[in-house]
């Protein structure tokens, strides 16, 4: 059901990314870490329902802080000279791995014991 | 149930804003032609020239359509009338003249490419330089071509073609080799003024720059986008 409607946004949004219209050069840099979040909240939002504690609240608070701070910092990092948004960067990279981790874990999981199962009832069915 | 569909809506939704993202990111950094930003100050003229860029775009569009609403006020206005319908023949006939109409017929394509400089003598000698396309298309006008133009720069009778540093300059353009000359006229005499021993083609391909004739049926020779305006002339 996720897994659909993740798919599903994604072809939409190529259509209609498609046909989006340019940005300037100097707010591409502010739209890469916005994007960078919004995959970052993503991965979190799956490992969250895996998880079974999906909080509404919390998951557009989380994206719409983290978007936000990001792009704040990436100007502050932008006035100070210093390339702030590297720091953003990791810190969403590594999360989505950390959140990859979860996800491929409880898949392997479930797989594992699926096959366990059948071959368990083919035992008993031999016997 | 209720907030599985909620979750899987919301995570669609994110999807569909995140892949949108990623069209336009890309579609800049292409447009902008490089990767990597190097200072603030490259960002902002990169910057400032996209931006002239498209809005020369938008003005270019407007003016199109603007166009086509003159061409069909125009027929429209000269069906009834045989003098006004015979005036707008007339001025369709002149406009193709002048260059400000996109014309299609036969005739040949050269293209011409910077040679391999290690084998020639000089290596000024085997790179396109602004005389030879003067040269060439000299050569063309002698030989009846009746339209002609350069990367899609249309040569008008106010034409500069002048050499800036590394690229050529025509119509207020910068082209860079290779360069495609489209000329509409008869494709064989064309052919046989542009490949004749002993012509300027022929030599400067000995030079060592590489040269490629085409003949074609259907040659489209672009319109001219500049605006061509006497000021002195009376």
């Amino acid at each position: 059901m996720v897994y659909i409607a993740i798919i599903l946004g994604c072809v939409m949004g190529a259509v209609v990314g498609m046909f989006a219209p340019i940005i300037s050069y100097t707010y591409s840099n502010y739209l890469a870490i916005a994007i960078i979040a919004a995959l970052d909240s993503v991965f979190g939002g799956v490992t969250s329902v895996i998880k079974k504690n999906f909080d509404l609240k919390i998951f557009l608070s989380g994206f719409f802080g983290n978007a936000i701070l990001s792009i704040l910092l990436t100007m502050l990092g932008e006035k100070l000279n210093v390339d702030i948004y590297l720091a953003a960067i990791i810190v969403f990279v590594g999360r989505m791995f950390t959140n990859l981790a979860i996800i491929r874990r409880y898949y392997v999981e479930k797989w594992c014991a699926k096959i366990e199962n059948r071959k368990k009832t083919n035992e008993e069915e031999n016997k | 149930m209720n907030n599985n569909i909620k979750v899987s809506i919301l995570l669609g939704v994110m999807c569909f804003l995140l892949t949108i993202g990623i069209y336009i990111q890309i579609k800049t950094v292409k447009n902008s032609g490089t990767e990597v930003a190097k200072t603030n100050t490259e960002n902002e003229l990169r910057d400032n020239v996209l931006l002239m860029k498209e809005k020369y775009e938008k003005q270019y569009k407007i003016l199109e359509s603007k166009e086509k609403e003159l061409s069909y006020l125009i027929s429209n206005a000269s069906t009834n009338d045989s003098i006004s319908s015979e005036l707008s023949e007339e001025l369709e006939k002149v406009n193709a003249e002048i260059g400000l109409t996109t014309l299609r017929g036969e005739g040949i394509i050269i293209t011409l490419e910077d040679g391999d400089s290690s084998n020639s003598l000089s290596s000024l000698d085997s790179v396109v330089h602004d005389s030879d396309l003067i040269s060439v298309v000299n050569e063309l006008c002698t030989a009846g071509a009746e339209a002609i133009s350069i990367n899609g720069e249309r040569i008008v009778s106010t034409t500069p073609i002048t050499c800036i540093g590394n690229v050529i300059k025509i119509n207020d353009e910068k082209i860079g080799t290779p360069f495609e000359i489209c000329a509409i006229g008869s494709k064989e005499r064309l052919n046989g003024a542009m490949t004749m021993p002993g012509r300027y083609l022929d030599y400067r391909s000995k030079q060592g720059i590489k040269v490629s004739i085409k003949k074609s049926d259907s040659v489209i020779v672009s319109r001219y986008n500049g605006i061509l305006k006497f000021e002195y002339a009376k």
